[in-house]
């Protein structure tokens, strides 16, 4: 018997056609491929520990007895990237913007060692959805330029709390000042709140799952570099034009902005810098215009006054879109507001 | 909200790709598993575990055109490790080995059948691989030279060895014509 490639080919898938295994249930394949991951990270962590003690040992250990002081080079390279006085080192395989995103808050600071995307929404759950194995990392920050102060519920700190494997409990509702974050399963996630320079900022960093130590180190070197400045020219008068100008008395937004209030029986004491504060009896309100438009729609609803929808962010702010094409946005820090006073000031909103 | 439900559909989209490969590849990659260390249990075992280390990596792997070679590759070498590991013989192609088979039909086309693939398995290892991924997985050489970390050229000789190795057994002939 002599026989070709063509032949023999089919001799040995005759030779096989009887080996018909029963199909088994993907479920326990996917359940052990999540655990290979899970395995081969721990793996990499392991040897990468071992070799950095290795490599590290003895650079320390010349640097102690004095010989090439200040030759160790430890951390990544990494380039800057920062806006209003906010800076990061991200390391140069990473990924990193500014993204304008809410109304409440100046632009978000996004990190992560996957491709951003063009654009990002306030959740982040673009970025945060690619995430798929545990040295898969977002790192995300909201800057509260409106809402706070007061913030007391955001802890002081000179840079941002390091995360340990502890804190990676998830989003939850922030003091009851800001929403909750939907999670993803499978994702190890945590918030932190803090306040530095005056100014006071949502942390989050999510992992794709239970992060190795390697990712963690990193993330926390990241959150170390992270530098925040205080704001210059606050208490100067912002120019009309631009994204605080309702804080200037001269300008139009401002008295659009009171009287509004005033609608609600709330009377102006001051500001904070980024808000204007009213009182009426026991309640105290910051309020504010947005510069850029949180999508109404996609929040809780708190009422509708004559058509308009007035959206809730988390128990104490609510915002609605005016008429006039502006976005006004009242946070209560003491008392309550009454339906009929939130009535009075979207309508006059419209006006 | 929305872009969360999206972010579901696109997580659930990647589990349904895998899982419809999975399907679809599965009887392949097993039987050249089996082909390559003649055990049911082991071929099992080394299929399964193969198709687990492809969906750890799944993100990477899933556009790749040579996925299933990559499958397949890691499904031999886990099965040889297997064989090794448990200090097992061959349990060969023969009746007992194959669950369901009647242990009474002897006939030719039967025994053809296992002589091939106790032919096959006489073959020394990277030469059975080659032979496995070529004629059964009906993958190019290129491939398999990639798969194998070797050079086509050394494919293209495994291949011809194997043929030489069988032609003792089944009159093959060479042909190097005959490779993709």
């Amino acid at each position: 018997m002599t026989m070709d490639t063509r032949d023999l080919r089919r001799l040995i898938h005759s030779a096989y056609a009887e080996i018909e295994p029963e199909l088994p249930a993907a479920d326990p394949v996917l359940a052990k491929g999540r655990h290979v991951r899970f395995r081969e990270n721990f793996v990499r962590t392991t040897i990468g520990l071992i070799v950095g003690a290795a490599v590290l040992a003895p650079l320390i250990a010349l640097v102690s007895i004095g010989e090439t002081p200040g030759k160790v080079q430890t951390a990544a390279e990494t380039s800057t990237l920062s806006s209003s006085g906010v800076s990061v080192d991200v390391p140069l395989e990473w990924d990193g913007s500014f993204f304008e995103v809410s109304g409440f808050g100046r632009d978000v600071l996004v990190v992560s060692n996957l491709t951003l995307p063009s654009s990002v929404t306030e959740s982040a759950v673009e970025v945060r959805a690619p995430l798929d194995s545990s040295d898969d990392v977002v790192v995300w920050m909201v800057e509260y330029v409106a809402l706070c102060p007061p913030c007391d519920e955001f802890i002081p700190a000179d840079a941002p709390p390091a995360v340990t494997t502890d804190a990676l409990t998830g989003f939850d509702v922030a003091g009851g000042v800001l929403p909750g974050i939907e999670p993803i399963p499978d994702h190890a996630s945590t918030r932190m709140l803090f306040t530095t320079e005056g100014r006071f900022f949502d942390l989050r960093v999510e992992f794709g799952s239970t992060p190795t130590n390697e990712a963690l180190t990193a993330v926390n070197r990241l959150l170390a570099s992270i530098r925040v400045d205080p704001l210059g020219g606050q208490g100067d008068a912002p120019a009309c034009s631009s994204p605080g100008g309702f804080l200037n008395s001269s300008c139009p937004a401002h008295e659009w902005l009171t009287s509004v209030l005033r609608a609600g029986g709330l009377e102006l004491t001051g500001d904070t810098g980024t808000a204007l504060s009213a009182a009426n009896a026991g309640t105290t309100v910051n309020a504010w215009i947005a510069d850029t438009k949180a999508a109404v729609e996609d929040y809780p609803v708190w009422g509708e006054v004559h058509g308009i929808r007035v959206a809730k962010l988390g128990k104490d702010t609510i915002f609605w879109n005016a008429v006039t094409g502006r976005q006004v946005w009242i946070r209560t820090h003491s008392g309550s507001l009454s339906t009929d006073a939130v009535s009075k000031m979207v309508e006059t909103s419209g006006k | 909200m929305e872009a969360l439900q999206m972010m579901e559909r696109r997580q659930s989209k990647a589990e349904e790709g895998f899982v419809r490969f999975f399907q679809k590849s599965y009887h392949r990659v097993f039987r050249g598993a089996f082909a390559a260390c003649g055990d049911w249990s082991v071929a099992e075992e080394a299929t399964q575990e193969a198709f687990a280390r492809a969906y750890a990596r799944w993100r990477r792997l899933r556009d790749a055109p040579w996925v299933e070679g990559w499958v397949m590759t890691t499904a031999l070498n886990e099965s040889r490790k297997l064989v090794r590991q448990a200090g097992r013989t061959r349990a060969l192609a023969a009746a007992n080995a194959i669950p369901n088979r009647d242990a009474t039909d002897f006939t030719d086309s039967i025994n053809q059948r296992d002589t091939v693939r106790l032919a096959i398995l006489d073959l020394p290892e990277r030469e059975r691989t080659a032979l496995i991924l070529f004629y059964l997985c009906n993958q190019s050489t290129a491939s398999i030279a990639e798969l194998m970390g070797c050079a086509e050229s050394t494919v293209r000789s495994h291949l011809t060895s194997a043929r030489q190795g069988l032609g003792g057994l089944l009159g093959a002939k060479e042909d190097d014509d005959g490779y993709a």
